[in-house]
């Protein structure tokens, strides 16, 4: 290891573990002695992480309040490192440690309301696509169209959540009155997407939930139409087929067929 | 040898800035963006960001290069850097001089360097190689700093001298970064500037710092403080009329603030070049400095 490895070894350990070999490397002054010199560096670098998970989760942060909130940062910052060269991703894992970490397991809204705070903001920086239009559709001929498969656009995300965490956002984010949080009986599915700089979210039907998830694994639409006529009956599922597809083109979702 | 010679004042695009300036078209020559905030697939970042190219000459400015670290460089970050400066033709491309990180993490944080003849070559050499990707000169910013390395043999100044000349670089001067520096590690700014080659210098950063008594931080949350004034006439006086920008990231004022400080930092240079009424005394006494 060369000197230099060493030096920024001791240093970035200190500020990621709070360890002391770094303390021989700097000479302080009567003034200011290391321990000052070098807390400036601690304190900023935790502090910038916790800014960070508020920025990236405003309504988390709304809804516990202040001092919750720290705490929680806090704990967070201790046992994960940043990997990433931009802090607008650090935070990724926030979900994840609100769903096992046993002081979050007792509220579960707040894993599902981190999920959809990283999801939202996933949308709104997602890449761009133009999306498909109903007249560039059209010139798929008829013969062609059981086997068309439908790309999406970057942004277009869906969740399953139990709590009202939709609406709780909402509320938070606008600074209305906040319903109580609630539980739906079944997860209730959401997709969440980005038509031109609009970042949009709205409830899916079961149904549609379903006939989404297989369009985006590929599915020609000869076979979402087998699936809704499994699910609604041969009446039914031409009318709901060319239905959900009118809606998913209306919404800038589908952004090139073959 | 500068690529951009005298630009005028400009700011950094901040987000809460945004609206008012895409409706007020203020009378600002040009502005400095924060490159990691538009290395990002796509959305408004990317569309703002756009817009204001269409209305003004953008500086790229970094702040996860790592320049001075012992990991390897960060090759997708390099490579994405180069992707958004083929998009919007930045004046230029800047970073710190300094670490952010080893071992596949990052502090978020730009950490000071020692001066040694070991970490010189080691930035040297990483410079011309990031210069070669990018194809391009870059600019080295000098960092504020609250600790000085037991192993360091040169000065700060002779340290980021010799970087810009056997790199071939350029260097963003902040005049900030020195004051405080100054007063951290009891050095005098006067002569850290009197120490920096002439025609390396393409950029010059303003900012406010927060004093807490025994030393001062950083912070780019209050206006540029008088002795940072007189430390930027100094400069003006030996660098001419370098590009110089306002930098202000938090308690972020109303933009008409802002571009009444840069109005004052255009007369000041303006006055200075002109030999009138500035200041000319020493910037930092020991007393002084003592007294904080």
């Amino acid at each position: 290891m060369t000197r230099l490895a060493g030096v920024q070894g001791d240093f970035q350990d200190y500020l990621l573990r709070g360890t002391a070999a770094v303390e021989a490397h700097v000479v302080g002054t009567a003034r200011v002695p290391v321990a000052t010199r070098l807390g400036v560096y601690g304190g900023a670098y935790r502090a910038r992480l916790a800014e960070a998970l508020q920025a990236n989760f405003p309504a988390l942060a709304k809804l516990l309040d202040s001092a919750d909130f720290g705490t929680l940062a806090s704990r967070y910052v201790n046992m994960h490192d940043s990997s990433f060269f931009s802090i607008r991703y650090y935070g990724h894992e926030l979900p994840q440690f609100l769903s096992h970490d046993p002081d979050y397991t007792d509220a579960p809204v707040l894993a599902e309301l981190a999920r959809w705070e990283w999801t939202m903001t996933g949308a709104f920086d997602a890449a761009d696509a133009t999306p498909l239009t109903h007249a560039a559709l059209a010139r798929f001929s008829p013969r062609e169209w059981a086997q068309l498969r439908f790309s999406w656009h970057p942004s277009a995300a869906r969740l399953g959540l139990v709590w009202n965490v939709p609406q709780l956002w909402q509320a938070l984010t606008d600074e209305t009155e906040r319903p109580a949080a609630t539980v739906n009986r079944e997860p209730l599915q959401w997709l969440l997407w980005r038509q031109g700089l609009t970042t949009y979210f709205r409830s899916l039907p079961a149904t549609e939930a379903r006939a989404l998830d297989a369009a985006r694994d590929g599915w020609p639409f000869g076979e979402l139409c087998a699936l809704l006529c499994d699910e609604l009956g041969e009446t039914q599922a031409p009318i709901q087929a060319a239905l959900l597809l009118r809606g998913w083109i209306d919404a800038g979702l589908i952004v090139g067929a073959a | 040898m500068l690529t951009h010679p005298a630009l005028g004042f400009g700011l950094g695009l901040r987000v809460d800035h945004y609206d008012a300036i895409l409706a007020e078209r203020p009378a600002i020559d040009w502005f400095e963006v924060l490159t990691e905030n538009y290395l990002v697939p796509g959305g408004k970042p990317l569309d703002y960001l756009t817009r204001f190219r269409e209305r003004y000459p953008l500086a790229m400015h970094g702040v996860s290069m790592s320049i001075g670290s012992s990991a390897p460089l960060d090759r997708d970050y390099l490579r994405q850097v180069k992707a958004l400066a083929a998009r919007i033709e930045p004046l230029w491309i800047s970073d710190h001089l300094c670490w952010t990180g080893i071992a596949g993490r990052n502090t978020h944080d730009l950490l000071p360097l020692p001066y040694t003849e070991e970490a010189l070559a080691h930035v040297v050499e990483r410079v011309r190689t990031v210069q070669d990707i990018l194809g391009r000169r870059i600019l080295l910013e000098n960092v504020s700093s609250y600790v000085a390395f037991r192993d360091s043999r040169l000065s700060e100044w002779e340290f980021l001298s010799e970087i810009a000349v056997r790199a071939d670089c350029l260097i963003l001067l902040d005049v900030n970064n020195i004051y405080v520096s100054a007063v951290n590690h009891e050095f005098q700014p006067l002569e850290y500037l009197h120490a920096i080659p002439v025609d390396r210098v393409q950029q010059i950063h303003l900012a406010g710092h927060e004093n807490r008594g025994d030393y001062l931080i950083d912070t780019h949350d209050h206006p540029v403080p008088d002795p940072v004034w007189e430390l930027y006439a100094a400069a003006v006086r030996r660098f001419g009329a370098v590009p110089t920008m306002i930098e202000r990231d938090d308690h972020i004022p109303p933009l008409a603030e802002l571009c009444a400080e840069l109005t004052h930092a255009r007369a000041l240079c303006a006055r200075t070049l002109a030999g009138e009424g500035v200041p000319r005394v020493p910037l930092l006494q020991p007393a002084a400095a003592e007294a904080l």
